[in-house]
């Protein structure tokens, strides 16, 4: 049996087009991040968890096999979660794609000693791998990184490290800061495994809003006592229209609502996940070689109200 | 001898009479003197007397005042306490509120999905016969 890879990405999608050619610049992403890793000799493995597919289209897994150069295809393993999930979990009829318990299915399942949890296009600095490659993250913390965001227009087709470290490419931004380190989390948390499951991933309690779960993740980890810090490097963002930063200016509320749901009160309130987070207690078939199936059943869904799993940081965790 | 003789008769010498006199002035204006310094002190005294009888009366003052304020001082202590506490409780509350304000959320969100499950699988009035329903009947 092959020793574990070091680093687990994990990443969330399907084929709905989000943001205009999202399969194209997920595929590019993945390459181009893929690419660096291998270079540095980071052993890793990709958990694509396809949430909620759209039906009629064919799956963003399969797609990205396709795509991906063969090299990488024994790296990647995809979660198709059946779209009934999607349909009881929910609490906000509006939002249609519940991005952090698709998270949570991947890190669940993931097999890395470090897991990172991300987004399809989020790309990683040279400094970001050789800070991966260097060995000297610890377990029991959480990592977050600066994101940095190029300009709009920018040509996604040629990504490559001059233009990603080029100033003129990139949109100024508030750098993170302490205790937290917040801002756009939900694009680079990076933890050990053993303590992504102790602290039984995203926020799975309030189903209501895809906005400030990452935020919220932070806050729990915290009161948990797993300590934050910034990993140094940054990460690149390439905008799209659907981007929260572009987005939030021009988005009507009927359309943000559906794409974020609304605020809530995710720095002050946490959550404590049942022991069957992220479609634990699912049943799991294998479709293909790195295609896996998550097939509805009721025993893996949470009660659609469970509300002593909502508490205040300082209160003291279920067990 | 002539002293002796003049003696006899009560009688001193010039001589010896204007020493005496001489010696007498000397003691009147010592004795003028010392009354008059006796007097300068006994009004000193007064002075000192009054003096410390003000600042006796100070003294008392400043000692109720003292305890005045250890009176108002135990009081602010009291009340910073109260303060602290109310402060510790509106935060425990305000927490309590944003927990409570959050799972009305997830109860709402709740209702909303039931409710919109229970809308697809009744049937909508206008797949029901009008002839059937109570108001149709009522006519």
């Amino acid at each position: 049996m092959s020793d574990p890879p070091a680093l687990a990405i994990v990443v969330t999608g399907r084929n709905d087009d989000y943001g205009g050619q999202f399969a194209t610049r997920f595929f590019r992403t993945l390459t181009f991040n893929l690419e660096q890793l291998a270079e540095k000799h980071v052993t890793t493995e990709v958990c694509l968890v396809e949430w909620n597919p759209v039906p009629d289209r064919p799956l963003l897994s399969e797609q990205l096999h396709a795509f991906l150069p063969e090299d990488y295809h024994e790296r990647v393993t995809c979660y198709v979660v059946d779209s009934r999930y999607q349909e009881v979990l929910s609490l906000n009829p509006k939002l249609d794609f519940l991005e952090y318990i698709a998270k949570n299915v991947g890190i669940r399942r993931s097999n890395a000693r470090l897991v990172l949890a991300t987004n399809t296009d989020i790309l990683f600095s040279s400094a970001l791998v050789d800070k991966i490659s260097s060995g000297g993250l610890v377990d029991g913390r959480v990592y977050r990184a600066n994101r940095i965001d190029l300009k709009l227009g920018i040509d996604e087709s040629r990504i490559h490290n001059e233009l990603l470290d080029n100033p003129n490419n990139h949109v100024p931004r508030s750098p993170i800061k302490p205790p937290l380190y917040a801002g756009a989390a939900g694009d680079f948390i990076l933890l050990d495994r053993e303590t992504f499951a102790r602290l039984r991933g995203f926020n799975e309690i309030y189903r209501l809003a895809r906005f400030g779960i990452d935020h919220n993740f932070l806050v729990k980890a915290r009161s948990c006592g797993v300590s934050i810090d910034d990993i140094g490097p940054p990460v690149y963002h390439i905008s799209h229209t659907t981007s929260y930063q572009v987005a939030k200016h021009v988005a009507t509320p009927d359309e943000a609502a559906k794409l974020w749901g609304s605020k809530w009160h995710n720095h002050e309130v946490i959550y404590d996940n049942p022991a069957g987070w992220g479609l634990g207690h699912a049943p799991v078939i294998q479709k293909d070689i790195r295609l896996w199936k998550i097939e509805f059943a009721w025993t893996a869904v949470a009660p659609l109200v469970d509300l002593r799993r909502i508490v205040l940081p300082s209160a003291p965790n279920l067990t | 001898m002539l002293s002796r003789l003049l003696g006899l008769f009560g009688l001193a010498p010039l001589k010896r009479l204007r020493d005496a006199t001489a010696r007498a002035d000397e003691l009147k204006a010592q004795t003028t003197g010392l009354t008059a310094r006796l007097e300068t002190t006994r009004q000193e005294t007064d002075r000192w007397k009054r003096k410390n009888q003000d600042i006796e009366t100070r003294l008392a003052a400043a000692a109720k005042e003292i305890e005045r304020w250890k009176h108002k001082h135990t009081g602010y202590l009291a009340k910073l306490s109260q303060l602290e506490r109310a402060e510790k409780l509106t935060k425990l509350s305000r927490e309590h509120l944003l927990s409570l304000e959050t799972k009305l959320d997830v109860i709402e969100g709740a209702i909303t999905v039931l409710d919109r499950r229970t809308r697809d699988r009744t049937p909508t009035p206008d797949s029901i016969d009008p002839e059937q329903t109570t108001d149709s009947r009522r006519e």
